[in-house]
């Protein structure tokens, strides 16, 4: 049975890579490849050669991973959270708890897949650790590694399958975590009598640096000492630098993993249930993790409780609106849109009435989250074709003209966004007029700003969302519909492609208003409000007359675009 | 009514479907059968408006799909093999996004019987991802249904219904003909088609093999008189021992 696992996980590894490399022979693919591999050169493997993390950080970054590894595994002790350590594929529940194997063998089947991941997170911790470039230490560092994480894993597999045996014995609830509560409660106390017994190195500490050593000296100290033991066995490769004492550190990591080898494999829980409900789990999770990761929101049952009327007649395209405007409220949308300006107007509130400078900053900061805003919402906020595209049999039976779906579309993100824009306007008016001090901008260009801001965000935040819409809809290939897509390097690159297209498209469209708005200030230059006002009131309507005929052009293309098209 | 006159659907240089026309007056129902791949669902999406034919033309209530195709959905409904629903509506709020689409000025009046008639009515509240495969069928219907439609186009509305609702189901088929819909159902189920069906078409690689009523048909090939539906059509599309020779 062991060659069938071995055969399962090495073409299961080989077309993974064979679809990822096929797909490089399309263009689009070959040059979002390219991007992404740029992207991860820069963000990652520059400063790994460049500006290497010294001992310190290092150091620091690994206590606090160990912090962190204990933290999670008392909790997944306790409270079992962590199914997925358990969970198969929902083929290989079907395929793999059907066939003739024993429980041993899935275990050992399990382990043996899980080293895939492992040692991707191997390379790329090793790579993020590299200090200068030195191979010997990066063997060194990225052996220890592939020793804790494996351990780590193994760790979470005792601890599924030792929640299911006690399931199967019929120990549940609080009975289950009481024998780990009460362990770690005692650790948890240990650690605390550490530190009182000691504070005084950590209040008597100087600087950041000394109180890192102060926590680092008590840490080391019994009971504290015995409490985080295991995890430095685990961990104590991945710190040391020196081939002796590493070597020695080593083999006692190795014989802590080889123990968690004997514990796994000598449990003989009846884990079936357990993994194949945590299958389930699983696949939702990565359904939602998937969804996260395009900014598509996940709706939960509980978020159903909130709800917004609908009025059975009237314009049939406000239920594509009142349907889209419906998910951002379960999906807390609309609150996220209102936390920047309400966070602004508090800050102002406590800060910046008092002080003329601090005045400007709240007013700079409006203007910063209005931009980021814009460039960023329709990232986020992708409810509108990007999602319904691949409900377009559905939609298309609708008796609704397309250019109408199309504008509801885009109207449904474009209000919220700029109903959070105008706020922000709001904020920097008042920034600007209730700080005492003389404002850099004049009062009737404030003003005027602010009256204009509505109809004018209105129309910068439709034209992006109608960018947006236009894109999956004439290139479904480009865009990521619904949850979704591809992963890998390629997807980062061709996301990085179409937010550049996006940008210089929201430039191209945004030349014509501007010349237009131009001339409008240019007639009433002589009053600097009038004219500002009217500036910004003219490009507002040359761009809604802009992307209004993009929407009628994409309406039409919605009415003949079939799903085929789409994919 | 539902009308379609030479209609033709090219992918390039493959033809789905090959100029075929049929009508179906109100009050009857028609069965599209024919084998996997046989153009079926490409017909069906070319009578709801989601393709476009490439030739020939498609009238719902007298409205051509293409050139009106705002007035000839008003009278459609189309329940497809797969339901598309969204995520984040529930159940009702399914029906109310349908109501306001198709303007059901009396929404209220209406979702509670749909809801009970489809046995949905403990699951109102509920999102998709709380359905059985069945259930999300059975809401895909009650959508269909819920603004009277006069033109009903369902691709095997059976799928993953229970037997009680197989059973509903092919009532309310037969009710709504009865009410004067123009049905058009494609299905497998042979014996569906033969329970509900007042004419039959039969499509094997995009081409009409034969149109009529079970009668006429059977008249057309004497050979295979006395024979059940199921031989006739296996041995209309070749699908099977005893074919016959168009």
């Amino acid at each position: 049975m062991t060659g069938a696992f071995w055969y399962l996980i090495r073409t299961s590894m080989r077309n993974r890579l064979r679809r990822q490399a096929s797909r490089l022979r399309t263009p689009r693919y070959a040059v979002a490849f390219a991007l992404g591999i740029v992207y991860f050169w820069f963000f990652f493997l520059r400063n790994a050669r460049t500006g290497a993390l010294d001992a310190t950080t290092t150091v620091v970054m690994l206590a606090f991973a160990g912090v962190a590894v204990l933290g999670y595994l008392a909790w997944s002790w306790v409270f079992g959270t962590d199914r997925t350590a358990l969970a198969f594929t929902r083929a290989e529940v079907a395929m793999l708890f059907t066939a003739p194997v024993s429980r041993r063998g899935l275990i050992l089947y399990k382990i043996a897949q899980s080293q895939l991941g492992i040692l991707v997170s191997v390379v790329i911790w090793s790579v993020i650790l590299n200090r200068a470039g030195d191979p010997v230490a990066s063997l060194m560092r990225g052996l220890g590694l592939w020793v804790a994480i494996s351990t780590l894993s193994l760790h979470r597999l005792g601890i599924g399958l030792w929640r299911a045996g006690a399931t199967e014995l019929g120990v549940g609830g609080a009975r289950r975590s009481l024998p780990a509560l009460l362990v770690f409660a005692a650790a948890l106390g240990a650690v605390g009598w550490s530190f009182w017994s000691h504070w005084e190195w950590v209040s008597g500490a100087s600087d950041a640096r000394r109180t890192f050593d102060a926590i680092v000296s008590i840490v080391d100290l019994p009971p504290a000492a015995i409490v985080f033991y295991p995890v430095k066995l685990a961990f104590a490769p991945v710190m040391l630098r020196d081939p002796g004492p590493w070597a020695f550190a080593f083999m006692q990591a190795l014989l802590l993993l080889s123990l968690h080898v004997w514990w796994v494999l000598s449990s003989d829980a009846a884990f079936e249930e357990a993994a194949a409900e945590a299958s389930e789990h699983r696949a939702k999770q990565i359904e939602q993790l998937r969804a996260r990761r395009g900014g598509t929101a996940v709706v939960t049952a509980k978020s159903v409780r909130r709800t917004i009327p609908l009025s059975a007649t009237g314009t049939p395209a406000i239920a594509i609106v009142w349907k889209n405007a419906l998910w951002m409220l379960r999906t807390n949308q609309f609150r996220a849109l209102l936390i920047p300006p309400l966070m602004l107007f508090g800050g102002l509130l406590a800060f910046g009435t008092s002080d003329g400078k601090m005045g400007i900053v709240f007013a700079v900061l409006s203007g910063v989250f209005i931009v980021m805003l814009l460039l960023f919402g329709p990232v986020s906020m992708r409810n509108d074709l990007r999602s319904d595209l691949l409900h377009l049999p559905m939609l298309k039976t609708l008796p609704i003209p397309g250019r109408h779906v199309v504008l509801a579309q885009v109207m449904s993100g474009a209000l919220s966004l700029a109903a959070s824009q105008v706020l922000l306007v709001g904020v920097a008016y008042a920034s600007l007029t209730l700080s005492p001090g003389k404002s850099p901008v004049p009062l009737q260009v404030i003003v005027a700003c602010a009256i204009a801001a509505p109809a004018f965000l209105l129309a910068l935040n439709a034209a992006n969302f109608t960018l947006h819409n236009g894109l999956a809809l004439l290139f479904p290939g480009w865009v990521r519909l619904g949850e979704n897509g591809p992963g890998g390097v390629e997807a980062t690159g061709q996301m990085m492609l179409t937010s550049l297209a996006m940008l210089l498209g929201l430039a191209l469209l945004l030349v014509v208003p501007a010349l237009a708005g131009g001339v409008g200030y240019l007639v009433f230059s002589t009053e600097m409000g009038t004219a500002t006002l009217v500036g910004l009131l003219v490009a507002a309507v040359v761009l809604a007359a802009e992307t209004w005929l993009m929407v009628s052009g994409l309406g039409r293309a919605f009415e003949t675009v079939e799903p085929t098209h789409v994919g | 009514m539902i009308s379609v006159s030479n209609l033709t659907k090219n992918y390039g240089d493959f033809t789905a479907v090959d100029d075929i026309s049929f009508a179906v007056a109100p009050g009857e129902v028609l069965g599209l059968v024919g084998p996997n791949g046989a153009g079926k669902t490409t017909t069906l999406r070319c009578l709801a408006g989601i393709i476009a034919p490439s030739v020939g033309s498609v009238a719902l209530a007298g409205h051509d799909v293409r050139t009106d195709g705002v007035a000839a959905k008003r009278a459609l409904a189309f329940i497809p093999d797969e339901p598309h629903l969204f995520d984040h509506l529930t159940v009702e709020e399914h029906l109310r996004f349908v109501a306001r689409v198709f303007g059901v000025a009396d929404v209220e009046q209406r979702i509670g019987p749909v809801l009970a008639e489809l046995e949905l009515t403990e699951k109102r509240r509920s999102l998709p991802d709380e359905l059985s495969r069945g259930m999300k069928q059975k809401l895909a219907i009650a959508c269909g249904l819920l603004h009277d439609p006069t033109a009903l186009v369902l691709d095997e509305p059976l799928t993953g219904l229970d037997p009680g609702g197989m059973r509903r189901m092919r009532a309310t088929i037969a009710a709504r003909a009865r009410a004067g819909a123009a049905v058009v159902l494609s299905s497998h189920l042979l014996t569906l088609v033969e329970e509900l069906c007042t004419k039959i078409f039969v499509i094997r690689r995009g081409r009409c093999v034969a149109y009529g009523s079970l009668a006429e048909i059977v008249g057309a090939h004497p050979e295979l008189g006395g024979r059940s539906l199921e031989d006739v059509f296996l041995a209309l599309t070749g699908d099977g021992e005893g074919q016959v020779a168009s």
